[in-house]
């Protein structure tokens, strides 16, 4: 059965986002069609067999217009996207037919595909910390892209260079021309592969998963910029991405891929309100949405509502502090809502500081600059913040993995800061750390069985026959056959190893689970099965969490707390509803604003927030 | 990046210092002074016994005995400044240590330095190509070769290319000819290699294995016939075929394609032009002078010839000035160097004459009783190395192949590539410009650890081939329980291997804006 | 107008593309190993030719107090017959293959040089491995204390392996060579094996460097595990395919290593033999009796390539590159 186009119906409703830039977006069918990619398919060799990645892909993409092409690992967007330019891998091969404004890409010889790519096509990839020659200066690197497609001399192509850099936001572009990879943030790295992209005004843009490896603020500013770029070149963007979020913030049209095929296909609205396939559905379902447990606020109200709040007071005075630009809080003070019951608390953290020693002569890095706050028994406690926010730090140092410089870490009453391993062993049984990469976190050389044992064998000193049954019931526990036990971590998916990971850290049944992004590396449908998972066990178990996690909608699922950290600091803390509908701090509201909500008009209105929260100069 | 450099510097200092330590506690273990006097009876066995005890220090503990030796070093070192006599020690029949490692130490460190230089070249470019063909009948056929000199001990090459390349290369030079067959097979064996090189489709592939096939072929065919190596000469034509040859490669790297590269061409025309003027005239018009230059000569010429490519470059480049510089300056360097080598061809009938019609030498490194001509003496000495450094290079060059392959690939692997490449950019732009820099990095390492074999094969080469060098001043010295040499030697074996440490690691910093710039 | 999802194609022709299921049956890495080295052609036949090398030399002349089938003894001196020439002979048409008294000819001393060869051979590899072995052994201790431990105690290893590099090998070699040399071929292969660790030391420390930095390492500190436990539950056994692949390397280079000592004459001292102190005997005879070289000369570099080879096969059976096409 073929699958079928949903025309979007001429003269539709201008979507609102009002950019103030939608040029000629709203007759969306009458615009040309830049790229018209008819049955296309590409294979790989492995094991001298050819292996289906992606098969009868069909889709238009047209001036103005941004493309998305959704889809889980391995549902084969990239390679697709990829091959249409000819750079797939030596074992790959492509077929069909996709035109490029009327020129045919598949099956052209490679010298004619090079002019086309970067002249005609621009590409965007992911890891922009490794995108980039770290021996060459990023301004040679755009300047290359120039000579090599237009008939200018060096002089020409350095002053465009530095235009392009203007037009990427690049600040102080002239001094920055002679830079080099590693002096730059990954957000400006970006930004430079951007510049390289749009250096010689393609038709068409090609973003693989352009934000997934930056910080949610960083992600909000390279979203816009790729809008404005897009409006201002006129040009198509095809945008591969799993996440749901920047989907609803730039795309126009929606193509959603599952193992190599085409699911749905929509304009984006219908995608959202009406979607078709079960798939689909799951999909949408599956994104944690920001605003999926409590009434999220217009940001400007909230402001407002925070400060008629009844800790207005304290809260001014807390934003006065904020402006400043510096906010302690200490632990029990009455904005943070008292925790449950129980005399004594699972975690109390009291101005930490953990410092880095810097080398040769550089002065020490402080990452975690007096932190403090508590967490009740049985109490889940979000702590959110970007990279380079100290979060990591903070959850390591918590089960023992980090020394502290000073302050106190207090788990179950008694202070672990300064400890001596000897003392601390025994106390290692009340916490347990659920890392980030089920990838790395489980030994390959041990069964899951020996991996989820090692707590108790440490430490209950147990015999064979009473771990393998406590094994069992902990393999139960977290939703796995007991027959895994033998298995090992290469045999497992991403989504079962972190379950393992889960069990492991339960085996002891601690006080205190520090759970460190432990979804931030699962696909989405994976992550909503595990967060329920974590869900049910905190209800049967009982732990208390300290959840960290650079999602606020996550963090918002789980939570009934919730802490933001901002460069080592603790700039807010308070229970969930609070944070999230009144947050005092400048910054939780800027990351707020910044993070991208599943939902297309939402999100639009979001970015009008977000622009006017900017504009007020309220950073 | 300087203090990079004092305090890499400073550590190496300390480094050689507890080696030599090391190197003592070894000499020491290693055997007994005094075991030679062992087998003789009587009264003269006491003198001997005793006398050799007091010049050697024997009563003395070993550290003491180390402080001695020391002592000779600092006097050797402050010699600039105070004058005063250095010896280094005394060997056991009481010679001065110093002048025979001097005299030693000049054909090693020519060895040494010939074999690193050729392996290194050679190995990075064809762990290049076999990592850009990978998978290829060329890179198998290499890493099979690789593999073969890797698992041969240096002895047994030695021998071999002792016996084949020199004993039996002799003999066909007194009546180089060559039967057809011979002919045919070398003349379709370079067609195939440059075939596998070059690559590409199809018609791409039987082009060149024509044009090679041909182009090792006639050539060969027309050398044998004029009896060329009876006599061989580059001459005017093979000077100005290389210049031409050399502008071309040049050009072709650094320059772009297209249209683009006019500029670079152009410059290295002019430069090629003014190779062959500079050849002109230095054997025609100043052909005296020519006759009497030596090593200092030599390499100023070679600054000038960079310099006025560099010039070339800058005046003539048009837009693409740096490139054209950079090329031009290549382009006089690598047609200086055939005008050097024409030049030392010249001298190769006295030299067979000399030699009585052994010119590839298998015994020591050089003639005795030469005339003293320049470019006679070099010719020579060149001859004399040929032969150990191809021993030495072959071990070396497997390692830097493999080395370079596994790198290469590596970075072939990077992110910033498939950028390079999203960016339309040629492929040979794509491997000179963003892959070889990037390559060249992690190797630098590697020419490091390398050394230390390479002096470790010196030893070997060394001993075949009859050289009196460094090896063989170790072996003896080893032999005879002499420490005062064997230290020396440890000495000069542990600086040179240090400072190759050193000049890798600033080769690092330099080549690794990461480290370069904070 | 509705959307459904595409049903997948008809029936797959043969050139026709299949889709990838997911297979789970329970292999433990080792059997993967195992499987991709078995596949490595190269390293499947050099393991072949150095097993058969290895049965030919210690079952020829006989090891270990066994009687070997071949009946004459590298020791004992007879009359030279034919100036020592080689009996062997080979030759394709007519196909013709006999061995004669002499096989590989005979030494100046009228010994049987097939024996002395087979005996060489022996004692050559006896050495290499335990040479190897030793090394491999003192490499992985050391480099396992730098990259635990870190701090001073990596800094003082690290240097102390500084120093050591700045020695050639085969100079330390020597050293030790003369002065052990005569004790016999197993201290000779100990003790030079306590002076070649630095290149694994250096490697292991490099894994450890990386490993203890994984979360499961994280995670075995954070639930207590001890440094014990970590290094030898967790560490180790995830470097075991760099230390095995090394060793094997490393036995390749002690059989030239030794091969090269023991020409310059400062290795097996007679009346032991070895195929390198053999060759370094009669280098001068290469152009009048060719054969006292070429022998055990190409068992050197039979030995040394297929141990090479197999290391290269065990390198990609534990780390494979991306699958050709």
């Amino acid at each position: 059965m073929a699958d079928v186009t949903r025309d979007v119906t001429p003269g539709a409703a201008p979507r609102d986002g009002s950019d103030g830039a939608t040029t000629g977006t709203t007759t969306a069918a009458n615009r040309e069609v830049i790229l018209s990619v008819r049955d296309v398919g590409v294979d790989f060799r492995v094991n001298k067999q050819w292996v289906m990645a992606s098969s009868a892909i069909d889709f238009d993409v047209r001036r103005g217009e941004t493309l998305a092409i959704v889809g889980e690992s391995g549902s084969g967007k990239s390679v697709t996207s990829m091959g249409l330019i000819g750079l797939m891998a030596n074992n790959g091969r492509i077929h069909g037919s996709a035109k490029l404004l009327g020129q045919e890409l598949i099956g052209t010889p490679e010298r004619i595909l090079r002019t086309v790519r970067g002249g005609k096509v621009g590409l965007i990839f992911q890891e922009p910390m490794t995108a980039l020659n770290p021996v060459l200066t990023i301004g040679f690197q755009i300047s290359e892209m120039l000579l090599s497609h237009l008939d200018i001399t060096p002089a020409e192509a350095k002053e465009r260079a530095i235009e392009l850099m203007r037009m990427v936001e690049m600040p102080d572009p002239e001094k920055r021309y002679d830079a080099f990879p590693h002096q730059l943030s990954g957000g400006q790295r970006q930004r430079i592969v951007i510049a390289i992209a749009i250096a010689c005004d393609p038709v068409l843009l090609i973003a693989d998963e352009p934000t997934t490896a930056l910080d949610v603020t960083v992600q909000a500013e390279i979203l816009d910029l790729m809008r404005h770029l897009k409006d201002r070149l006129d040009s198509a963007i095809i945008l591969i991405t799993h996440d749901m979020g920047v989907v609803a913030d730039l795309a126009d049209e929606v193509v959603v891929m599952r193992d190599g095929l085409i699911v749905e296909r929509a304009e984006i609205h219908e995608l959202y309100h009406h979607p078709q396939t079960d798939y689909t559905r799951e999909l949408l379902a599956a994104v944690p949405h920001l605003g999926s447990q409590i009434e999220l606020r217009d940001l400007r109200e909230a402001e407002a509502a925070a400060a008629d709040s009844e800790t207005g007071a304290e809260a001014a005075s807390e934003a006065g502090a904020a402006a400043a630009g510096q906010v302690t809080l200490s632990a029990g003070q009455p904005a943070a809502a008292a925790p449950a019951e129980g005399p004594v608390d699972s975690l109390v953290v009291d101005n930490l500081v953990i410092e880095f020693p810097g080398r040769f002569s550089q002065p020490a890095f402080r990452a975690v600059d007096q932190v403090s706050f508590r967490i009740g028994r049985g109490e889940v406690f979000g702590l959110v913040g970007e990279s380079g926010s100290g979060k990591t730090t903070i959850g390591r140092a918590v089960v023992g993995l980090q020394p502290s410089t000073s302050g106190g870490i207090v788990v179950g009453g008694t202070n672990i800061v300064g400890m001596k391993e000897k003392q601390l062993r025994p106390l290692r049984r009340r916490f347990a750390i659920v890392f980030q990469d089920p990838a790395a976190s489980l030994n390959p050389r041990m069964t899951i069985g020996e991996s989820i044992g090692e707590p108790i064998l440490l430490h209950d000193k147990a015999k064979r026959a009473e771990i393998d049954r406590r094994v069992e019931d902990l393999l139960d526990a977290v939703n796995l056959p007991t027959a895994y036990r033998n298995r090992y971590p290469h045999e497992l998916s991403g989504g079962q190893r972190q379950r393992v990971g889960i069990a492991r850290a339960l085996a002891l049944q601690p006080e205190l689970l520090v759970a460190d992004e432990p979804t931030s590396a699962l696909d989405v449908s994976i992550q909503a099965h595990v967060l329920e998972l974590f869900q049910s066990l905190q209800a049967r178990y009982g732990f208390a969490c300290l959840f960290i996690s650079h999602d606020l909608a996550v963090v918002e699922i789980l939570a009934s707390r919730i802490g933001v950290l901002h460069k080592g600091r603790l700039v807010e803390v308070g229970p969930r509803e609070q944070v999230l509908a009144a947050p005092q701090d400048p910054y939780t509201r800027r990351l707020l604003a910044a993070a991208p909500v599943p939902d297309p008009d939402e999100q639009a209105r979001r970015r009008e927030d977000r622009r006017a929260l900017l504009a007020a100069g309220v950073s | 990046m300087v203090k990079y450099i004092l305090r890499r510097a400073g550590i190496a200092l300390v480094i050689v210092l507890a080696s030599t330590a090391l190197s003592f506690f070894l000499v020491v273990v290693s055997g007994d002074p005094l075991e030679d006097l062992a087998q003789l009876r009587g009264p003269e066995k006491a003198s001997k016994t005793a006398l050799r005890t007091q010049v050697m220090h024997l009563d003395k503990p070993v550290i003491v005995r180390y402080g001695y030796w020391l002592a000779e070093v600092g006097r050797c070192l402050a010699k600039p400044f105070t004058g005063a006599e250095c010896t280094l020690g005394s060997d056991r029949q009481g010679r001065a240590v110093l002048p025979q490692l001097t005299q030693a130490m000049g054909s090693t460190v020519r060895l040494v330095l010939a074999a690193t230089i050729i392996a290194m070249f050679l190995g990075i470019l064809v762990g290049l190509v076999t990592a850009l063909r990978q998978y290829s009948v060329f890179d198998y056929a290499t890493t099979f070769v690789a593999f073969l000199c890797y698992s041969m001990p240096s002895f047994w090459i030695a021998t071999m290319l002792k016996q084949y390349a020199a004993i039996d290369f002799n003999n066909w030079l007194t009546n180089p000819t060559i039967g057809w067959g011979v002919l045919l097979a070398i003349a379709l064996a370079g067609g195939v290699i440059w075939m596998l090189i070059v690559g590409g489709d199809r018609k791409l592939r039987w082009m060149v294995f024509g044009v090679a096939t041909v182009a090792t072929g006639l050539p060969l065919l027309l050398l044998v016939r004029l009896g060329w190596f009876s006599a061989p000469r580059l001459g005017l034509i093979g000077v100005i075929l290389s210049a031409i040859v050399m502008a071309w490669l040049w050009s072709t790297l650094l320059g772009g394609s297209g249209k683009r590269a006019w500029p670079v061409r152009k410059v290295c025309a002019v430069a090629a032009g003014l190779g062959v003027a500079a050849y002109l005239v230095l054997n025609y018009v100043v052909g005296t002078f020519w006759d009497h230059a030596n090593e200092g000569i030599i390499l100023l010429l070679a600054a000038v010839a960079a310099l006025a490519g560099v010039a070339a470059g800058h005046f003539l480049g048009g837009v693409q000035k740096s490139q054209a510089m950079k090329a031009g300056a290549l382009t006089t360097v690598t047609t200086g160097v055939f005008i050097v080598l024409d030049r030392l061809l010249m001298a190769y009938p006295q030299l067979y004459s000399q030699t009585r019609g052994h010119p590839i030498a298998t015994t020591g490194s050089q003639t005795p009783n030469l005339p003293d001509d320049f470019w006679f003496v070099s010719l020579d000495r060149i001859a004399h190395l040929v032969l150990p450094t191809a021993a030495i290079a072959l071990i070396s060059f497997a390692g830097y192949t493999r080395y370079t392959r596994a790198t290469t690939l590596d970075v072939l692997n990077q992110d910033f590539i498939r950028t390079a490449r999203s960016k339309g950019l040629l492929p040979r732009t794509v491997v000179v410009r963003h892959v070889f820099r990037n390559v060249m990095i992690p190797i630098s390492t590697l020419i490091a650890l390398d050394f230390a074999g390479v002096m470790a094969g010196a030893v070997v080469t060394e001993t075949i081939f009859g050289w009196s060098g460094m090896g063989k001043l170790f072996s003896t010295s080893l032999t005879n329980v002499d420490p005062n040499p064997l230290m020396a030697y440890m000495l000069v074996t542990a600086t040179l291997i240090v400072v190759m440490n050193l000049v890798a690691d600033i080769a690092y910093a330099f080549l690794d804006p990461r480290i370069r710039i904070k | 107008m509705t959307t459904s999802i595409v049903t997948p194609g008809a029936a797959p022709e043969p050139e026709a593309p299949v889709h990838v299921t997911q297979v789970t049956e329970s292999v433990s890495e080792a059997k993967l190993v195992f499987q991709r080295f078995i596949h490595h052609k190269a390293a499947m036949i050099a393991l072949v030719v150095l097993l058969a090398i290895l049965v030919f030399a210690l079952t020829s002349i006989g090891a270990f107090g066994f009687h070997g089938w071949w009946p004459l003894s590298y020791a004992t001196t007879g009359p030279v017959i034919d100036g020592g020439k080689p009996t062997l002979h080979f030759s394709l048409s007519p196909l013709s293959f006999s061995a004669g008294e002499h096989p590989f000819g005979q030494d100046d001393l009228g010994r049987d040089y097939f024996a002395i060869v087979m005996r060489g051979c022996q004692q050559s590899l006896l050495i290499a491995v335990t040479m190897g072995l030793t090394g491999t052994v003192v490499g992985v201790i050391i480099g396992s204390i730098a990259g635990y431990f870190r701090g001073w105690v990596e800094a003082v290893l690290m240097r102390l392996t500084d120093v050591v590099l700045t020695l050639p090998t085969l100079v330390v070699a020597a050293f030790i060579g003369r002065r052990i040399g005569s004790l016999g071929v197993v201290p000779l292969g100990l003790f030079l094996g306590l002076v070649s660790w630095t290149s694994l030391a250096r490697m292991v420390r490099g894994q450890f460097l990386s490993l203890r930095e994984k979360e499961f390492v994280e995670a075995a500190r954070s639930v207590g595990a001890g440094p014990f436990r970590i290094i030898f539950r967790h560490i180790l056994p995830n470097s075991v395919g760099i230390i095995i692949v090394n060793a094997t390397l490393s036995i390749a280079s002690a059989i030239i290593l030794e091969a090269a000592l023991s020409f310059l004459g400062f290795g097996v001292k007679p009346p032991d033999t070895s195929l390198g102190q053999v060759i370094g005997l009669y280098r001068q005879a290469m152009d009048t009796r060719p054969w006292l070289f070429w022998w055990p000369g190409l068992l050197i570099v039979a030995i040394a390539l297929t141990v090479n080879f197999i290391g290269d096969g065990l390198r990609d059976a534990f780390d494979p590159q991306q699958d050709r096409g």
